[in-house]
């Protein structure tokens, strides 16, 4: 019955081919895509986010800093689970795959601790933020045409 | 029949399919059993089927979530799950010679 173990141990052609298949099977899912529209929209997100750092800490001023945290995490866990559904796979990218954005992001963030030390001002996080919502949103059509695992089958 | 042998090598887990949805499953945190069965090309039942024999030896998990106002199933490997695929990768490299 095709539920039951399998009774017997394979030869080594079997194994090989049985490795193949799982080789394969695990590439197919490495190879699904993230949605085109996801890393820009992250990178829309996330480019703001520096603004808190310019928001009064008095008052007022500090339920609108709350409410504006609470939007953005509210906003990245959804945007999360809307790309995750429309893949029907929860994969996180490799340390190889997120290589390109790490060292990308290396601009912004030198570039806005270089501002905030010469200026003294919190703006400085203001263009950091902006500068890294730059290249997450650049890093999305450049993952898309050069994974390792997306060249094998083309777009899906 | 014990569920491994002592190199690892899992007669449950070897079954074709049952290898391919361990396969899938351990290259992802979670994948939505659609997904799943279209990347192995087979029909919901037998997909199904081998689930619930993956999950009996606690190797396979569940989880449900509402998309597009339908329950969708979620799969992944537990933590027991991915140690005996993973050994039984390393016994069929064994078995190779590789």
């Amino acid at each position: 019955m095709e539920t039951e173990p399998v009774a017997t141990r394979p030869t080594p052609e079997e194994a090989a081919a049985a490795l193949r298949e799982a080789e394969s099977a695990q590439e197919s899912t490495r190879a699904v895509k993230v949605p085109a529209w996801y890393y820009p929209v992250l990178g829309l997100l996330f480019a703001p986010y520096g603004l808190l750092f310019v928001i009064p800490r008095e008052g007022l001023w500090n339920l609108v800093l709350l409410a504006s945290l609470a939007a953005f995490i509210g906003a990245f866990v959804l945007l999360a689970r809307i790309g995750v559904n429309q893949m029907g796979v929860l994969r996180w990218l490799t340390l190889r795959e997120l290589r390109p954005v790490a060292i990308w992001s290396l601009v912004p963030i030198l570039g806005g601790i270089g501002l905030y030390l010469a200026y003294d001002t919190p703006w400085a996080w203001v263009a950091m933020t902006a500068g890294l919502g730059v290249a997450i949103a650049l890093f999305g059509p450049y993952h898309r045409r050069t994974s390792p695992y997306h060249r094998r089958n083309g777009d899906r | 029949m014990s569920s491994t042998t002592d190199d690892g090598f899992n007669p449950t887990i070897h079954a074709p399919q049952r290898l391919r949805i361990c396969a899938v499953l351990d290259a992802a945190d979670r994948v939505e059993f659609a997904t799943v069965q279209e990347q192995l090309k087979v029909s919901a039942s037998v997909l199904s089927k081998h689930v619930s024999v993956l999950m009996d030896k606690g190797y396979l998990g569940q989880s449900r979530a509402t998309r597009d106002r339908r329950q969708r199933v979620w799969l992944s490997l537990t933590q027991e799950g991915k140690a005996a695929y993973r050994a039984h990768v390393t016994a069929l490299k064994e078995i190779t010679g590789a």
